[in-house]
């Protein structure tokens, strides 16, 4: 099981290193998106070479006694120090954090000699329960320490990272960066058993539990994480595809009463030209067709709203604050009584474009909303059921027949 | 229509930025308050500025009128001289009709180029609905610097 965690989390971190590689060699003016890229290749490659049954298999070619966790150790170190790099580029402009990236360059270069002097100094076999067996051995305290103080370095700048710009950033990436951040957990939790190993090693009291196991599965889970949390920005836009669809036909039904009603008073509002336009969308067009929907409304309440009924409008919008309501649904309350009051208005008069003013009104507070579909086909939503109910509440209204 | 063209995430001023980049002409765009009659979007052509005025109403919708004008643009219709000079002069007191060289309005899609307009502001705003960019919190320089940098390492 360890094992295929290992593997996977190797195999996603190569896919998201070649998925971040076109853009890196496309954008060389972007040091930080190269750092990334090191990473995650780099990453990926550690995770393979430690994978339980590979590092003894490494060691066997090497030929030399856990000279295969040598190597898996070194290229996590490489991939930490890689994401020292992208961190110290994000924070700073690439000139003025070039001579710190070499300092960590110089750091790395340090711990990997630490650790190769005091491995191949050593006398040790291969072996699964490595730091359990050695947790007392000098030469491998020196390496784990080595291993160990690099790598915190490396995962206080992950927690750093996801946390500190999560808080800003917006939609996949922020999303992307709270799965670093568990990711960040999980390596915190890794370092934690490495170290708890080795002061068991001195004291006595080690953690219980099969260590390469554990160890696996803990570096396994911060892998997959990371490298699924860093690479969400690529692709989790794809991903809620689905359910954006399904959402917006969700909408399009809950709008298509209150568009009935308006293209049957302004018809001129309609585009009429072509298949698509004519209404006989495919289903996976339906992002046009709510679209055209939401500029339909608008179009005619954009006419309409001349024929408003204003006293009518304030009562509603006094009322309408006096029950709380305030924001998109004050103002949704407002929109539908304005549409009510004009459609009757328009259907008694023959000429419909005859004023010349916009019935004079104090505005409510503007719309929270952005120029997105999805905020405006909401606040459409709103509209719609303030309409029906304002509707249900006169049934005393003409129906209108303006066209 | 290139997607690739299209300004990711999408904003209005940045993509009337590259067209007039692109058509080395400039652009204006000038909201209005809607007169009830009379054409929501209207595109007047100068000799060295395109001129869109546009009615203030919901944002998305604001935006499509201004794209529908654009339509115009893109589909080079020529437009008319000498009419609206009424309109113009009411919206654009400053403005001497006399030196609008052609005017487009959107009002109904009863001709094939207001309907070839409106299919283009569609296509286009349809195109970006899910590309707009989320409500950034405000932002001190270095920290937005630093964001910029992040986004622009994470998203590719």
């Amino acid at each position: 099981m360890a094992t295929v965690v290992m593997v996977l989390a190797g195999l996603l971190g190569l896919c998201t290193c070649a998925l971040k590689a076109r853009d890196a060699i496309r954008h060389p003016e972007r040091p930080a998106l190269r750092a990334l890229c090191i990473m995650l290749g780099v990453f990926g490659l550690a995770f393979i070479v430690t994978a339980p049954p590979i590092t003894p298999w490494l060691s066997g070619v090497i030929g030399i006694p856990n000279s295969g966790r040598l190597v898996g150790n070194t290229l996590t170190l490489i991939s930490a120090a890689a994401l020292q790099a992208m961190m110290l580029y994000l924070a700073e402009r690439p000139e003025d954090a070039r001579p710190r990236v070499r300092v960590r360059l110089i750091a790395l270069a340090l711990a990997v000699t630490g650790m190769a002097v005091t491995l191949l100094g050593s006398d040790t076999v291969e072996r699964n329960d490595f730091l359990t067996a050695y947790a007392d051995y000098p030469p491998i305290i020196g390496y784990q320490f080595c291993y160990l103080a690099f790598l915190s370095l490396a995962i206080t700048d992950l927690l750093t990272l996801s946390i500190r710009y999560s808080r800003y950033a917006q939609g996949a990436l922020r999303y992307g960066l709270r799965l670093v951040a568990a990711g960040a957990v999980a390596s915190v939790a890794y370092f934690a058993y490495k170290l708890a190993l080795l002061i068991g090693g001195w004291t006595g009291h080690r953690p219980g539990g099969d260590e390469s196991m554990i160890s696996a599965a803990l570096a396994g889970t911060a892998g997959i994480l990371v490298a699924v949390g860093a690479t969400m920005p690529l692709w989790g836009r794809h991903a809620a595809v689905p359910w954006i669809r399904l959402r917006q036909y969700v909408s399009y039904r809950r709008l298509t009463p209150l568009w009935s009603v308006l293209n049957a008073a302004v018809p001129e509002v309609s585009l009429v030209s072509g298949q698509a336009m004519a209404g006989r969308y495919g289903r996976g067009e339906i992002g046009i067709r709510l679209y055209r929907r939401v500029i339909e409304i608008r179009d005619a309440q954009l006419i309409l709203r001349a024929h408003s009924d204003p006293a009518e409008v304030q009562r509603v919008e006094a009322e309408a604050a006096g029950r709380g309501l305030a924001g998109d649904r004050l103002r949704a309350e407002v929109d539908a009584v304005e549409l009510i009051t004009a459609l009757r208005v328009a259907g008694e008069s023959a000429d419909r474009r005859g004023a010349t003013a916009v019935p004079e009104r104090e505005e409510t507070d503007p719309a929270d909303g952005d120029a997105s579909l999805s905020s405006e086909s909401r606040y459409l939503e709103k509209v719609a059921v303030a309409f029906r109910r304002q509707q249900a509440e006169r049934p005393s209204a003409p129906e209108p027949s303006l066209s | 229509m290139q997607a690739d063209g299209l300004p990711d995430p999408f904003t209005l001023d940045e993509f009337i930025a590259r067209l007039a980049q692109r058509r080395q002409r400039r652009i204006e765009l000038h909201p209005n308050d809607h007169l009830p009659g009379h054409a929501c979007g209207m595109w007047l052509k100068l000799a060295d500025v395109d001129i869109i005025v546009y009615a203030r109403t919901a944002q998305l919708h604001q935006e499509h009128i201004v794209l529908h004008e654009v339509g115009h643009m893109l589909c080079q219709h020529r437009g008319e001289t000498g009419i609206g000079d009424e309109l113009t002069r009411i919206l654009m007191p400053d403005l001497d009709p006399a030196m609008v060289r052609s005017l487009l309005n959107r009002t109904s899609y009863s001709d094939a180029e207001e309907q070839e307009a409106e299919l283009l502001a569609t296509l286009i705003l349809e195109r970006v609905a899910d590309r707009r960019p989320g409500v950034d919190p405000v932002l001190n320089a270095r920290l937005a610097r630093q964001m910029d940098r992040l986004k622009s390492t994470f998203n590719g």
